[in-house]
């Protein structure tokens, strides 16, 4: 019915044209407005970064207060804004965010690190990796590939992030069809103040035969 | 207000070349092509898109994967259709269904290995569907080898106004954890990111006696950031200039894989403005941009 309608509108050539000239345009602006709109409204420079913790008026107050007196005004309004608008639109995005996994959240290189860590990689008694060594440059291509590096950082961070057991055999698997007289392989972070010159070592992951099971030490 | 609508209906349809937006097409799917054939190179394509169960490299998988309970053969099977995928929306063949299938496939491989995707992966993925529709494949295709067609202004809007976001977004991050970036620190935070030994390719002790230069180019990049609303004046090409230096930099001291191109890949649609100039200067012959302005937007 409506299809039929709509090529009654849109046979006549003085329709085609008014639907061309008239309607599509502004469809079309407003279309691109609403996107635009969208996109500030899911990734908000400042309003993105306000902690998930503030959402109640009462925390609205605790954060104010941390203010200097004469920004208190504005930074209420902000945070007020983002606690009873952005947010709840925002969230209403996450749907079809995830379906096409593209949430709207630039927080890109913020800081570099607080210390330096790096990753070694031990077959029994020798080094076969360390971060940065030329000498010690093992697996390097992939352990510095953009795609596995995150999970390397992981590995050598405090907590060991959730994919040191998949990574740790990762590396177990490569090294005993490389050294197959193997019997103990060791991931050791190393961490150090800046700039560098006193490493320790901080934690390690340790896998040995024959059971080759990872435990953390 | 009705003067300020009518501008803006003019502005989003205002007829431009396509060149810039096949070009950011091209180069868009080209990045991600080969950023993807990459981890086939180093040969962990199994090993990275596998279920944490089944062995995978990743430890936890998102909630929107539908890969994690099937066969690993069918994670393999989602990377080789989204190549596929990619190397049609590069051609400008079957563009549209091309994106979308891209944009879905490429999706499940990051559910499926959250820690390799990361924010550039999202940014591609973005426009990749802002630009479905643009006309995008008017030109520079299997079928349309030239770039002689006109499109309408919006994608281009689109396309700067989300750099704006993603740019200023990262300069506020960035002060929002610390004022090193524009004070004078012991260790200032572009010296820490680049001699970084997990990420950075500069040594922390050789480069320390340029500490300096490194503050230097900390404020440099935060003003930078904060100052990209430009890209939506016409002095957005010139701001891209150093915009793409900052990236040629990245790259340098980085190895942070496709990030740096695949920021450079949206560029086209900054130099807008001159390519299109220069392409009418250099072929003067076919019909200007604005000769084609009822085919605009199509």
């Amino acid at each position: 019915m409506l299809h039929e309608a709509l090529g009654a509108c849109t046979d006549h050539p003085r329709n085609r044209e008014r639907l061309a000239n008239d309607v599509l345009p502004h469809l079309r602006a407003a279309l691109v407005a609403l996107v635009a709109l969208t996109l500030l409204c899911a990734g908000a420079p400042y309003f993105d970064y306000v902690p998930a913790y503030i959402r109640t008026p009462a925390s609205i107050d605790r954060e104010v207060a941390t203010s200097p007196a004469w920004v208190r005004p504005l930074h209420r309004a902000m945070l007020t804004f983002e606690v009873t608008v952005r947010r709840p639109l925002a969230s209403r995005l996450r749907p079809i965010e995830r379906v096409f996994r593209i949430a709207q959240s630039w927080h890109l290189y913020r800081n570099g690190p607080g210390r330096v860590a790096r990753l070694e990689i031990w077959a029994d008694d020798t080094l076969l990796h360390r971060s940065l060594d030329d000498e010690h440059d093992w697996l390097e291509p992939i352990l510095r590939s953009r795609r596995v590096r995150p999970v390397a950082e992981a590995v050598v961070s405090a907590d060991g992030g959730r994919s040191e057991l998949g990574f740790t055999r990762f590396v177990v698997d490569r090294i005993r069809t490389e050294r197959p007289e193997t019997r103990v392989v060791e991931l050791r972070a190393t961490w150090s103040p800046w700039p560098g010159d006193e490493p320790e070592l901080h934690h390690k992951f340790v896998a040995e035969a024959p059971d080759w099971k990872v435990v953390r030490r | 207000m009705t003067r300020l609508w009518s501008r803006w209906v003019e502005i989003t349809g205002r007829p431009i070349s396509v060149l810039p937006l096949a070009l950011t097409r091209i180069l868009v799917a080209t990045v991600m092509l080969l950023d993807l054939l990459r981890v086939l190179q180093l040969g962990i394509v199994g090993d990275l898109w596998r279920a944490p169960a089944a062995g995978g490299v990743g430890g936890f998988t998102d909630e929107g994967s539908l890969l994690v309970d099937l066969p690993p053969w069918v994670a393999l099977a989602t990377y080789g259709v989204t190549l596929v995928a990619l190397a049609c929306v590069a051609l400008g063949v079957a563009t549209p269904p091309a994106t979308i299938v891209a944009v879905l496939a490429d999706a499940q491989l990051g559910h499926l290995f959250p820690p390799g995707d990361r924010a550039i992966d999202r940014l591609l993925r973005t426009m990749l569907l802002l630009l479905m529709f643009s006309g995008w494949d008017r030109g520079l295709t299997l079928r349309v080898r030239d770039a002689r067609a006109a499109v309408a202004q919006w994608p281009h809007l689109l396309v700067r106004w989300m750099l704006v976001i993603v740019y200023t977004a990262s300069g506020i991050g960035k002060l929002w954890v610390t004022h090193d970036w524009v004070g004078w620190a012991r260790f200032p935070p572009l010296y820490r990111i680049v001699t970084d030994p997990m990420a950075g390719t500069l040594d922390p002790l050789r480069w320390l006696a340029f500490r300096p230069a490194f503050q230097v180019m900390s404020w440099s990049t935060v003003a930078l950031e904060l100052s990209s609303f430009l890209l939506l004046t016409r002095f957005g090409p010139w701001w891209g200039i150093v915009g793409a230096l900052m990236h040629v930099g990245i790259f340098s001291m980085m190895e942070l894989g496709m990030f740096s191109w695949g920021m450079l890949a949206l560029y086209p649609v900054v130099f807008a403005p001159w390519i299109v100039r220069h392409a009418r200067t250099a072929s003067p012959t076919p019909a200007s941009a604005a000769d084609q302005g009822s085919h605009a937007g199509r």
